[in-house]
């Protein structure tokens, strides 16, 4: 509101000599400044529309009907701030709008307080508004709205009904295509720059970005596909190409001792390698790599890999693959489960013995490569301590980090070198979650009883 | 709806299912009350990453909740040194020193512990709980006979059993309990498990819907879908609230068959094409499907259930079983989480602790080769 600069008088005309009348109230205004003009009178008609302002010159009553201002401040506020009349200006300033266009906007949109107008601006959606239709021109639009929003109070309660702190947050969600804040939060949280991309991951399995993104730069369709290329991942160690691993998993589950020759070996890791294709289109996985075209080839692996030697011997020249033997390979000690494990026993304690026990029985079998994966609370568990500083001098004795299931650990280690188990526990759990262990774990586990001193595995013959 | 789950520690800390129900309660209520070792697990993170090692054994120790044996000896071992210590108005220094040692060798066992905790606690889906928790709608307490924890506020597991309003929302409230719950121990009589088996006075669970493996939902994704189902299916809680004050009115078969059932299919509608869920379902690790069971229980069931836990003592359940006769008849409305898979199975032997269920050791040789002819 301006300051008042002009006294006001109101009059009634007697008689004058003189008068004249402005052509507008602006014209009267300027006049008035320009004149140093202070007192303006104002001369009441029988109605309001009839009123008029005035002021006296030289002798000269000059003057402009008041158009329904009650001063001239108000009528160059109005002017100033684009009202087109009085009452429009005078409605405005009651509901406390102080700009016609703010006015305008509370009209059309229904609007009841000055607070919720307050909210909008202090929030945004007054100037946001203008954003948010050029992203709605854009094509093609990111995002999709069932109804669509005609001005920002409309913006601000699609805004609030979906938890949008303010208009910027909106805009940000709105351009990458989500319409809802919460969603939006949460696929943010797991790395989706895009709705486009969190609705593509759902649709193919993955949960994450980081999992869609690999796929998509590895050609894997889908998360059943992302699997099956992960626990190829796992033996790629000593090779260069998928075909490879498969025969190492292949060889991994051949039985101690046969001697396979090398077209039998062939037809075997043929048959592995097409369970790879899509059951639906019957094709190999683009990002499936075969790097033994031929027989050369997989004879020049088998010859060369020092991979391939931890589960047995290429003769040259009798064409054949015989197996090591069982005792030949790594073998991994689930140290908490062993330990547990002590049949006959009615203390039902945990004694590291158990583990000296089980390492001297495979030594007797020949096993060599031994090594304990145990729990890092397993040294405080243990009735026997010292035995088990003892244990740790006896083979290779790995502890799992405080934070971490020492059962996560013993599936990767066996997952990547396919290798021996000792273990009792079936890993229901991880079975449930992890599709290699359900398919695999209980291949490579060798389940034991100890009895006093006394060590039974009867998957060693 | 209004929700409880009064949960227990339980051998080899298998919290999965427990953390499952809070935050299928948390999704699917108006007000979700926690009570008793939920609550434990939920502020675990929250209360001891400022403590020091005395007061994290005292809270650890006092809360009840620490279920293993080796540890808790080592902390009552300390305890009996630390009185000792006390006691001693001027201690030598070496007697000092070797207090000090103690106390760094506690701190390292109880880092050790809690940091193998911590890692179960996530692993069981109590991560992101405590960001959740709301005086409003997910609220969390201790309870009598199960923790005694200083400075906080202990329910009545009594006035809890027999719904008496402990705080806001705890009465009148729909029982969430674990598959384990229907076991021949505490459920005596026949149980109807469908619609047209459903007599006045017997017992009865209705499959109603599946729920996907929330436990790996993260707190802004369990925000989400509470947000967005809460708009669609406020009609079908207020339903199920009716139900359920009926139940403690006297009975709720009528409700239940009548407004209730009819209104599970929507839903599992609600809960399956919201965004959150299905991108959840989309993976192998969140589409496991669990049945959820609805039904009426006799006070009674409930009771026993919680005395077998050795959540209710002896005299009170004693005393609320004889004063039974007396009270006006009600039932409790519950919802049951079934075993993906499983679905509604009465469990027979329920006593054997889980270690000793777990799985028989039969020597048998296997197969460890491919069949190469």
């Amino acid at each position: 509101m301006r300051k008042e600069q002009y006294n006001y008088f109101s009059v009634k005309v007697q008689s004058i000599a003189a008068r004249l009348e402005f052509e507008s109230l602006t014209d009267m205004c300027r006049f008035a400044d320009a004149n140093q003009v202070n007192n303006i009178f104002i001369l009441h008609g029988e109605k309001p529309e009839d009123d008029f302002f005035a002021l006296y010159h030289n002798a000269c009553l000059l003057l402009h009907n008041t158009n329904g201002f009650k001063t001239l401040e108000n009528y160059l506020t109005a002017q100033e701030k684009g009202f087109p009349n009085a009452a429009v200006y005078y409605d405005s300033a009651e509901l406390g709008y102080s700009k016609h266009e703010d006015y305008l906007l509370v009209k059309e949109s229904g609007i009841s307080d000055l607070a919720t107008f307050e909210t909008m601006r202090k929030k945004g959606y007054i100037l946001g508004y203008t954003t948010y239709k050029e992203l709605e021109a854009t094509n093609p639009k990111p995002y999709e709205l069932e109804t669509p929003i005609n001005n920002p109070y409309e913006l601000y309660s699609y805004a609030k009904m979906h938890n949008f702190e303010d208009c910027s947050k909106l805009i940000e969600a709105f351009a990458k295509g989500f319409i809802d804040a919460n969603l939006y939060t949460a696929a943010k949280e797991l790395g989706f720059p895009t709705h486009a991309d969190f609705i593509d991951a759902g649709k193919r399995g993955f949960r994450t970005f980081a999992d869609l993104k690999l796929s998509n730069d590895k050609g894997i369709r889908d998360s059943q596909d992302l699997l099956r290329h992960i626990d190829l991942e796992y033996v790629k160690k000593g090779t260069t190409t998928h075909d490879q691993r498969v025969l190492l998993i292949v060889l991994s589950k051949i039985e101690q001792g046969k001697k396979i020759s090398l077209n039998k070996l062939g037809a075997i890791l043929k048959t592995n390698i097409e369970n790879y294709k899509y059951e639906d289109t019957a094709e190999m996985p683009t990002w499936f790599t075969i790097g033994m075209n031929d027989v050369d080839e997989l004879t020049n692996f088998l010859e060369k890999s020092e991979h391939v030697k931890l589960y047995g011997t290429y003769n040259v020249d009798g064409e054949f693959f015989e197996i090591n033997k069982m005792q030949d390979r790594s073998i991994v000690l689930d140290a908490s489960n062993v330990a547990h494990n002590s049949v006959g026993r009615v203390d039902k304690k945990v004694y590291a013995n158990n583990l000296v026990l089980m390492i001297d029985f495979l030594k007797e079998k020949g096993f060599t490569d031994i090594i304990v994966i145990a729990d890092a609370s397993l040294r405080h568990k243990v009735e026997d301590h010292p035995i088990l500083e003892k244990v740790k001098k006896m083979c290779t004795y790995l502890e799992s980090p405080r934070e971490t299931q020492a059962d996560i650990f013993i599936l990767q280690y066996v997952k990547i070198n396919h290798c021996l188990l000792v273990s009792n526990d079936t890993f229901r759990e991880w079975k449930v979650q992890d599709p290699w262990a359900a398919e695999n774990v209980d291949f490579y586990r060798l389940s034991f009883i100890i009895k006093g001193n006394e060590v039974l595995m009867p998957d060693l013959k | 709806m209004r929700c409880i789950q009064l949960d227990f520690p339980v051998d080899n800390f298998n919290g999965y299912e427990f953390a499952y129900k809070v935050r299928a309660g948390y999704l699917l209520s108006t007000m979700m009350s926690v009570v008793g070792a939920s609550t434990f697990y939920i502020t675990y993170n929250y209360i001891v990453k400022s403590l020091s090692s005395l007061n994290k054994a005292r809270f650890i120790y006092g809360s009840r909740m620490c279920i293993d044996e080796e540890v808790t000896e080592i902390i009552e071992s300390f305890f009996q040194d630390y009185k000792e210590f006390k006691s001693i108005k001027h201690p030598p220094t070496q007697y000092f020193q070797t207090f000090k040692k103690l106390e760094r060798e506690l701190e390292n066992v109880l880092d050790e512990w809690s940091d193998t905790f911590k890692a179960r606690l996530a692993y069981h889906g109590y991560n992101g709980l405590f960001e959740l928790v709301d005086d409003a709608y997910f609220v969390i307490s201790h309870c009598d006979n199960l923790s005694v924890i200083e400075n906080m506020k202990n329910l009545s597991v009594t006035d809890l059993l027999t719904n008496k309003e402990t705080i806001p929302g705890t009465d009148y409230a729909v029982w969430m309990m674990p598959d384990k719950f229907y076991n021949e121990d505490v459920f005596e009589t026949f149980m109807a498990e469908s619609i047209d088996d459903i007599e006045p006075d017997m017992p009865y669970f209705i499959k109603c819907f599946d729920l996907p493996n929330l436990n790996i939902l993260s707190s802004n994704e369990l925000i989400s879908v509470r947000i967005h189902l809460g708009e669609l299916i406020d009609p079908i809680k207020n339903e199920i609230q009716k139900w359920a004050l009926s139940c403690y009115m006297s009975n709720g078969n009528e409700p239940f068959i009548k407004n209730v059932l009819p209104r599970m299919d929507a839903l599992q509608k609600a809960i399956d094409e919201n965004p959150i869920i299905k991108h959840l379902k989309s993976i192998p690790a969140g589409c496991i499907s669990a049945p959820v069971y609805m039904g009426e229980i006799s006070p009674i069931i409930l009771w026993k259930y919680y005395f077998e836990k050795k959540v209710l003592k002896e005299e009170e359940y004693n005393k609320l079983v004889n004063e039974y006769d007396s009270i006006l008849n009600y039932t409790i409305p519950v919802m049951l989480f079934t075993a993906p898979g499983v679905g509604l199975k009465l469990i027979i032997n329920s006593n054997l602790k889980e270690s000793e269920v777990s799985e028989e050791v039969v020597i048998t040789g296997t197969k460890k080769n491919l069949d190469i002819g």
